[in-house]
């Protein structure tokens, strides 16, 4: 009986052996996926400028608790690196993470050694990433490319030269740093755009290399550059304007729910976050500028939100706010976008996951949240307090007019 | 005698200049009007820089709100057309705000407010040439 029991222990450590062995070549590259700190909220700007409203959203940053900024490019329009710095350090403090992508309107200004006398803004992003313990990939940014991991969040930055070298250069970097990386969260960050990737007058200027290598490694998309907000639907492929309609059902040929975007290998979604303070733009294509937006060739329904003068009034400054792991799930993110004048634009979820998911009632994101009915103008704004409520989740304007904002709620 | 294959072959091409008229029509913005080097019909009366031509223009409606907006081209260096449109606004009554002039080196921008009218006006380098733009906001209808 003994020799029973030894036989069937011997089986059975055989078996799970023989099991685990199985395992570790049928799923090779299996690592555990590391996510951002719990509830880590990110600002994404772009296109700030040197006045009073640039200012303004760096207080909004610090009032909605972002604890880091990324800034895609065009920083000051004045190539003053030390008054562009010294304001950051002066509004969010000499060691607040502030994590830049250049811009056209910083380029001669950025490289060390650029010979400025006002400073080079590279020399000075070098040294707050060493404040903060960030350690770039390689420490030389005059190439305008790097990689940094801060609490978790993977962000790469990529340059000016996506018509030239977009293909050759950037999109095997992005592909080196983020095929083989185990963060959940991933950014891509650039300034500037294709023309389908926004909704004003900008032309191809980045390639779609890029776009494609981040989308397909699970990347979210950050740009600027267009002096408007715009965020797109989950995209399986962003060349053709292809919407996840798994993610996005078609309701009478439109893709729906979308408030709730999916972020996978093979699937992502992109934004321009260019309000950061100087000359905003009005909205020149893919209208009506009303949601859904325009469906023709070039639009292909895939805005899920549109921000610009034409919505928004003459100041529509803001930024994008992102929270990382939130509600203890380590997979979701929320983000919204918010004017300096308060009013809540655009609120969405974020799944880290290739499985479609429904939209699904959601904890208010921001207590603080006030919608602002505008007046003809824009310049006097009557305020009203409605915060979202609880278990709820704001649907898209169906349809904006001037004077009252409607705000649909879903339990 | 006109032959049968030539009548099938002029409804071909009718049938196939149609599919053409079609596709343009779908490719237009809904609700909006373009122009190539003119201003588009009611674009309103604004201040415009001389010597500058109009490179394009359009006008959109959503119903109730109209909005325009007009690019032109022009030699002067884009601070100095900037200068000049911010006076000239300021002499035909209209408020400027949103400023970004002073101070800065290569995109210039500042809002203009007469009444419930707003203009976003824009002047950078483009090509060797100062490109201005005179956006108008949907706004209501006057």
């Amino acid at each position: 009986m003994s020799t029973n029991i030894f036989i069937n222990i011997n089986r059975l450590f055989t078996t799970l052996f023989f099991s685990m062995s199985m395992l570790f070549f049928i799923i090779p590259n299996v690592q555990a996926q590391v996510s951002t700190d719990p509830n880590f909220k990110v600002a994404f700007i772009g296109d700030a400028g040197n006045g009073n409203n640039a200012t303004a959203v760096l207080n909004l940053i610090k009032n909605e608790g972002a604890q880091a900024v990324l800034h895609q490019g065009d920083f000051d329009y004045s190539y003053n690196a030390t008054a562009f710095w010294g304001k950051i350090d002066s509004v969010l403090g000499a060691n607040f993470p502030y994590f830049v992508s250049v811009g056209n309107h910083d380029n001669t200004s950025w490289a060390e050694g650029c010979g400025d006398p006002d400073g080079c803004y590279a020399k000075f992003q070098k040294d707050r990433l060493a404040r903060i313990g960030v350690v770039p990939d390689n420490p030389d940014l005059n190439d305008q490319l790097y990689s940094a991991v801060y609490k978790g969040l993977k962000m790469i930055f990529v340059g000016l030269q996506g018509n030239s070298i977009g293909t050759s250069t950037y999109a095997p970097y992005i592909q080196s740093q983020l095929q083989t990386d185990n963060h959940t969260w991933k950014i891509c960050s650039w300034h500037k755009n294709q023309g389908t990737m926004q909704v004003g007058s900008k032309t191809d200027e980045m390639g779609w290399a890029v776009y494609e290598a981040c989308r397909q490694q699970g990347a979210i998309i950050a740009t600027a550059h267009e002096h408007t907000y715009e965020r797109t639907k989950t995209l399986t492929n962003i060349q053709s304007l292809t919407v996840d309609t798994a993610q996005h059902p078609l309701v009478g040929g439109i893709p729906g729910n979308p408030n709730s975007v999916l972020v996978a290998p093979g699937k992502t979604f992109v934004f321009v976050s260019g309000l950061g303070g100087n000359g905003p733009r009005n909205q020149d294509r893919c209208l009506p500028t009303s949601y859904p937006y325009g469906g023709g060739s070039g639009c292909n329904y895939i805005w899920a939100n549109i921000w610009t003068t034409d919505q928004g009034g003459s100041s529509p400054f803001g930024a994008l706010f992102i929270t990382f792991n939130v509600g203890g799930n380590p997979n979701r993110a929320t983000g919204y976008f918010k004017s300096i004048a308060g009013q809540v634009v655009d609120q969405f979820e974020i799944i880290k996951s290739s499985t479609p998911v429904t939209i699904s009632p959601t904890q208010p994101i921001s207590p603080t949240s006030i919608f602002i009915s505008p007046t003809p103008g824009g310049l006097t704004p009557t305020r009203t307090r409605t915060p979202t409520p609880p278990n709820s989740t704001v649907l898209p304007t169906q349809n904006v007019t001037p004077g009252q904002v409607c705000t649909y709620f879903k339990n | 005698m006109i032959k049968r294959g030539h009548v099938l072959l002029i409804i071909l091409v009718l049938i196939f200049l149609a599919i053409i008229a079609v596709q343009k029509n779908k490719q237009q913005e809904p609700g909006k009007v373009s122009a190539q080097g003119r201003l588009v019909d009611g674009f309103p009366e604004l201040p415009v820089l001389p010597n500058s031509t109009v490179e394009k223009s359009y006008k959109k409606e959503d119903g109730v709100r109209i909005g325009y907006e007009a690019d032109y081209l022009i030699n002067t260096p884009p601070r100095e057309a900037m200068i000049w449109y911010k006076l000239e606004f300021q002499k035909l009554g209209w408020l400027i705000y949103n400023e970004q002039i002073e101070g800065i080196e290569s995109e210039f921008a500042f809002t203009a407010k007469k009444g419930d009218q707003i203009v976003n006006v824009f002047a950078e380098s483009e090509d060797g040439k100062t490109e201005i733009s005179l956006e108008i906001p949907l706004q209501q209808k006057l």
